[in-house]
């Protein structure tokens, strides 16, 4: 599903992102990349959602090299991810309901397939009374949920949550992941989360990897991690 | 289909969202198209009256009483073949007797005397030509040709004249193009600021996938729908104020040679052209604006 081979990352500013990663993970699969702050976490998410390309090495996601990945293709690949982000990035002028069905109107889903759809979602995040507020009417959690929504909405067959619990407390931030982990096992999307969340990576243990300083330092299978991150 | 009603759904929430900056924009629009209005109510109605006085004046070539009917119409060949003649006719010397009598109204009845054998006249050609800026240069060739007597024109003045009006409808349609330009302009760099407030909307778009034509479209329409908007008044202003004008003036200018084009079908003319441009910059500087910004993201 998700392949790097020996990928590295240099900026036009010379700043060195990311040294000779290595790493694979099967479809389905739900793995959580931590490390701290200038680790290259934000670099793999560009990566992987064609924003950047790869100095060297091979970038590949659902068999489709990022690298060789020509500039108009990129809408079309984004259509086979999602992507969840800290900062949620929902439009505020439109409802959660509206925010959802963007994903779907872009992707050109017939209008009454595409309305059935987003209810399905918003059934599953557990936001279909909220369907018709918007944003702003919306907690944190929430408006996590809505924006999950929409990454899943195109049925993607990879997820990537950017730090996904970074704005809320330790409750909400586990009934996210619980969520996540609910889209993994029923809609048998591949999850990659990336935080720095120790304590979330610790109590909802899946497959960890560790970056430090753009270098994979740890692939933990059985998951948690004790470094000081 | 739905995805059309989505993109004008879009483009109007925009304009309303905006409306500080639609305002601006359209008044812009407003302002140049009323200045390109009347550079080409201008432009036009002198062409109309070039055209009328270019129609009035011909090149009179009198042919020599010793050439034969052969020679004649060999002569006859020889101008029409000239660069820039548009038509030549021949008229004998009875027709030129006529039109020299009638051209004295009653009192040219002396001259009937004349007629038949007596008549001092002679064979000519009425050549008609295209531009009116080159009558001289082909009046002096005629003049080399063998056989003629005389070539005479309406005289320097009428020439000045067709200059003279030929450069103001081409400084008129200069300057519809330059403010077709400024229009283009200021619509692109309203359409920039907007695109400014909408970065973080941009941004989202593309990362769930959008086109850059998705992306472009609302924007661009709501470029088009300015430009037609700002039509609006200046359409208002052209048809109103060209009938007021051509009621008040009786249909010409300062003489009765100088025709002014009827208001029906010309306000209709100009108002379609003033929509067409409106759209047509409304479009073009949208698309510039969001194209210029859509390239530099990845």
């Amino acid at each position: 599903m998700l392949k790097l081979k020996e990928v590295y990352k240099t900026y036009k500013n010379g700043v060195n992102a990311l040294y000779n990663v290595n790493l694979f993970i099967e479809q389905g699969e739900f793995v959580y990349i931590i490390g701290p702050t200038g680790s290259g976490k934000s670099t793999l998410i560009k990566l992987l959602d064609a924003e950047e390309r790869p100095t060297k090495g091979l970038v590949e996601v659902a068999g489709i090299d990022i690298g060789k990945l020509r500039q108009g293709r990129i809408p079309y690949y984004r259509r086979h991810i999602g992507v969840v982000y800290q900062d949620y990035k929902l439009l505020p002028k439109k409802t959660v309901f509206e925010n959802v069905m963007l994903a779907l109107q872009i992707e050109n889903m017939p209008l009454l397939p595409a309305r059935t759809r987003v209810r399905e979602v918003l059934e599953l995040v557990g936001l279909s009374d909220k369907a018709n507020s918007y944003p702003n009417q919306l907690s944190g959690g929430q408006q996590q949920r809505c924006v999950i929504a929409r990454a899943i909405a195109s049925k993607p067959k990879l997820l990537i949550a950017d730090e996904p619990t970074g704005n809320l407390d330790f409750a909400k931030a586990k009934e996210i992941v619980k969520l996540l982990e609910k889209i993994n096992l029923e809609e048998k999307t591949t999850l990659v989360i990336v935080t720095h969340d120790v304590d979330i990576v610790n109590t909802m243990r899946k497959r960890t990897i560790a970056l430090e300083d753009g270098h994979i330092v740890a692939d933990l299978k059985e998951g948690g991690y004790h470094s000081n991150v | 289909m739905y995805k059309i009603t989505r993109h004008l759904k879009e483009a109007f929430y925009g304009l309303i969202r905006h409306g500080g900056m639609t305002f601006s924009s359209v008044l812009a629009v407003t302002i140049t198209l009323t200045l390109m209005s009347f550079f080409l109510m201008i432009s036009m109605n002198v062409r109309n009256i070039s055209e009328t006085v270019q129609g009035e004046i011909q090149i009179h070539v009198s042919i020599s009483n010793l050439l034969d009917q052969q020679s004649i119409t060999g002569l006859g060949d020889q101008i029409k073949i000239q660069e820039g003649v548009a038509s030549i006719s021949f008229s004998d010397k009875n027709n030129e007797l006529d039109k020299f009598i009638n051209s004295y109204g009653p009192e040219g009845s002396i001259f009937e005397m004349y007629r038949g054998v007596k008549n001092p006249l002679k064979n000519a050609f009425i050549v008609e030509i295209k531009e009116g800026a080159d009558i001289k240069s082909i009046t002096e060739q005629i003049r080399t040709f063998v056989g003629v007597d005389k070539a005479d024109y309406g005289g320097e003045n009428t020439v000045k004249l067709i200059k003279f009006m030929n450069g103001i409808r081409d400084v008129g349609l200069i300057l519809v193009l330059i403010l077709s330009s400024l229009a283009i302009f200021l619509i692109a760099n309203t359409i920039k600021i907007t695109i400014q407030a909408r970065i973080d909307e941009i941004s989202i778009l593309r990362t769930l996938g959008a086109t850059n034509s998705f992306i472009r479209a609302p924007m661009v329409l709501e470029g088009l729908a300015i430009g037609f908007i700002g039509s609006w008044v200046p359409i208002l202003l052209t048809v109103s104020g060209y009938t007021w004008m051509y009621k008040s003036l009786d249909g010409f200018l300062v003489s009765e040679l100088f025709v002014l084009r009827p208001v029906y079908p010309f306000v209709l003319q100009i108002s379609y052209l003033l929509s067409i441009l409106g759209v047509v910059v409304g479009l073009i500087g949208s698309f510039i604006s969001v194209t210029r910004y859509l390239h530099v993201k990845r």
